[in-house]
């Protein structure tokens, strides 16, 4: 895999806000970055990109699987007691999931590594399904990219079609919390894919959502909410207020609620545990698991629950790589094996890899400026060539 | 009672304040057929609307809230109506039926009992897509009409999306605001319809703001990861 520096745009921004992508540069800070891209060939995107996601959402399937028939399990994962009920329900209904983003390690050489699974509430929605493949057809149209240049991305007509077979003709509300630029950025675009479904929807904050006496959630004007796609994690909706409402109500969540079981860190040594030695997948184990001294003195320190590498902490060979603040941590930590990540022109990619529907559907990548990928860390886009 | 049935044709206009649309309403397979269209469009059509009606009809807990909606003698409990869905008969008495499933069955299977309203017909539509001479149709079922004395407009007919639609006295050329497409200027549009929501009598709220909270220690441009 090689990353290549290539001319901007010209009037790329102006592009990006008319289509809606606000959220371009944070904060005076780059964030979608066309400075240069990835160049995959065939190969690496099938063998080693493509079939391991779908490996690994199997995986994490059968983790979800096991855990809502075993307890001990579902307090490992800190879902709080009462909560479980819900999550198991939910996935006995088989309530549909859209999403999930894995981020893997990978240097178009060696299997890519699993560091973890946002089944939740992933972000770089739109960046990675419409914004990089409009810029690749804007690059092969300008003769900048070959003609026969292709990216691995079919995510926006996978959730569309997955919308449009969730909601099941009902009306779709979105939901984030109110001040979150980003995440509107990200519910919008859903709320659009899902008016391109023929579906009426429309939005409400997080912090406005009400309940109505029979049991369902109700919008600011108290319209009942059918299906609601929330950007809001599940492990601080089971300890909100209206945690103990969730069991009764009509109300569908996309994420639904057995997503709480695969969107904490304590996936990964529930994974290793049922498939150890797997070629994508790092070891990984509990804190308070004494067989985290197989580590040695290289780990990745990671609170069950964190965003935008809050409170992580990479150590190699006894010194600490990086280290980054945050406020989580409560809840327990694992440890798991320090990855590879590569190094190109002082930039270490994650590999953000999407399932839609319960398929792999595309990449998007991030890179920073250092091993830990935070919030200020950049988008930036790929091609398939060769 | 067969009318006489025009076909009209619906365009959309940006530059119409309240631009309409335009199509005909069919009571009985005999009326698609003598309003000029082969038996297997007019078939077409029919398992088009049929199929939508079983998907998306309202369903309510109470008889009384649903002929509110759609008025009295318009409803029917649900499993009567999946299995006699959409059995419009024609003129000779004999019943053009579209094969029956029954639609209750869902995977939250209590079993509550539901009334929905009857379908009483279905719409064809021609609409012209943007620009271009492209046509397609759409069809969907249409429901009675509560209320609204008809007068000069006709019969009323309730359509998928809520909206209410007259035949004008004579002929089945129909029209109505369409206002909500808007948005969908340059797509070929379907008439939106909303799902199968359970509709009890409007519950009143009994509580706001129970989400949010333990987000307290943590503020950003984005809650996701």
């Amino acid at each position: 895999m090689r990353r290549i520096s290539i001319q901007e745009r010209p009037n790329w921004r102006k592009s990006a806000e008319d289509s809606g992508f606000a959220y371009h540069s944070m904060d005076g800070l780059t964030y979608w970055d066309e400075r240069a891209y990835y160049a995959f060939t065939m190969r690496q995107i099938e063998d080693d990109l493509e079939a391991p996601s779908q490996e690994m959402h199997a995986l994490a399937m059968e983790v979800a699987d096991r855990a809502v028939r075993d307890e001990e399990m579902l307090f490992r994962l800190a879902i709080p007691e009462n909560a479980w009920d819900t999550v198991r329900e939910s996935y006995r209904r088989g309530d549909p999931s859209l999403y999930g983003r894995f981020d893997f390690a990978y240097d178009g050489r060696g299997p890519a590594k699993l560091l973890e699974y946002n089944a939740d509430t992933p972000t770089a929605l739109y960046e990675a399904s419409c914004f990089q493949w409009s810029w690749l057809e804007d690059l092969i149209a300008a003769g900048k990219l070959p003609a026969e240049a292709d990216q691995f991305n079919s995510i926006h007509d996978r959730l569309v079609a997955a919308i449009t077979d969730i909601a099941q003709g009902r009306k779709l509300h979105g939901s984030c919390m109110k001040g979150a630029e980003e995440d509107l950025g990200t519910v919008s675009y859903v709320q659009d894919c899902a008016s391109l479904a023929g579906l009426e929807t429309s939005f409400v904050a997080v912090e406005e959502i009400g309940l109505l006496q029979d049991g369902r959630f109700c919008d600011a004007s108290s319209e009942a909410i059918e299906v609601l796609f929330k950007l809001y994690p599940w492990e601080w909706m089971l300890r909100d207020n209206y945690a103990a409402d969730i069991a009764k109500t009509e109300t569908r969540f996309i994420e639904p609620p057995w997503k709480a079981i695969l969107s904490n860190k304590g996936l990964l040594p529930l994974m290793w545990d049922i498939a150890p030695g797997h070629p994508n997948l790092l070891p990984a184990f509990f804190e308070d698991d004494q067989q985290k001294w197989q580590l040695g003195e290289s780990f990745a320190k990671k609170p069950l629950f964190s965003r935008e590498g809050a409170n992580i902490l990479l150590v190699r060979n006894g010194t600490v790589l990086d280290s980054a603040t945050g406020s989580y941590g409560g809840e327990g930590y694992i440890r798991q094996g320090l990855a590879d990540i590569p190094c190109l022109d002082g930039n270490y990619p994650v590999i953000g890899s999407w399932i839609i529907a319960g398929e792999s559907a595309g990449i998007g990548i991030r890179e920073d400026s250092s091993p830990i990928t935070k919030n200020d860390s950049r988008f930036v886009p790929h091609a398939i060539i060769g | 009672m067969a009318g006489v049935a025009v076909l009209g044709y619906f365009w959309f206009s940006q530059n119409e304040a309240e631009p309409e649309m335009e199509g005909t309403i069919y009571t009985s397979m005999d009326d698609c057929l003598y309003a000029g269209s082969d038996a297997a469009t007019c078939k077409a059509r029919f398992d088009e609307a049929t199929e939508a009606y079983k998907k998306t009809a309202p369903r309510f807990v109470s008889l009384q809230d649903c002929e509110r909606d759609f008025g009295a003698g318009a409803c029917t409990p649900a499993n009567t109506a999946a299995a006699t869905a959409a059995t419009l008969p024609n003129v000779n008495g004999s019943s053009a039926s579209a094969p029956t499933t029954n639609s209750e069955t869902t995977a939250s299977s209590e079993t509550r009992s539901y009334f929905m309203p009857a379908m009483m017909g279905f719409m064809a539509a021609r609409m012209m897509s943007g620009g271009n001479m492209q046509q397609s149709y759409t069809a969907s079922p249409l429901y009675g009409c509560n209320g609204a004395a008809s007068g000069a407009g006709g019969r009323c007919y309730t359509g998928a999306s809520g909206r209410s639609y007259y035949g004008s006295a004579g002929s089945r050329t129909v029209k109505a605001p369409v206002s909500e497409f808007r948005s969908n200027a340059n797509r070929s549009f379907r008439v939106v319809s909303r799902g199968a929501s359970v509709r009890s009598a409007a519950s009143p709220v009994a509580s706001r703001g129970g989400f949010g909270g333990s987000s307290r220690s943590y503020s950003g441009s984005s809650y996701g990861g």
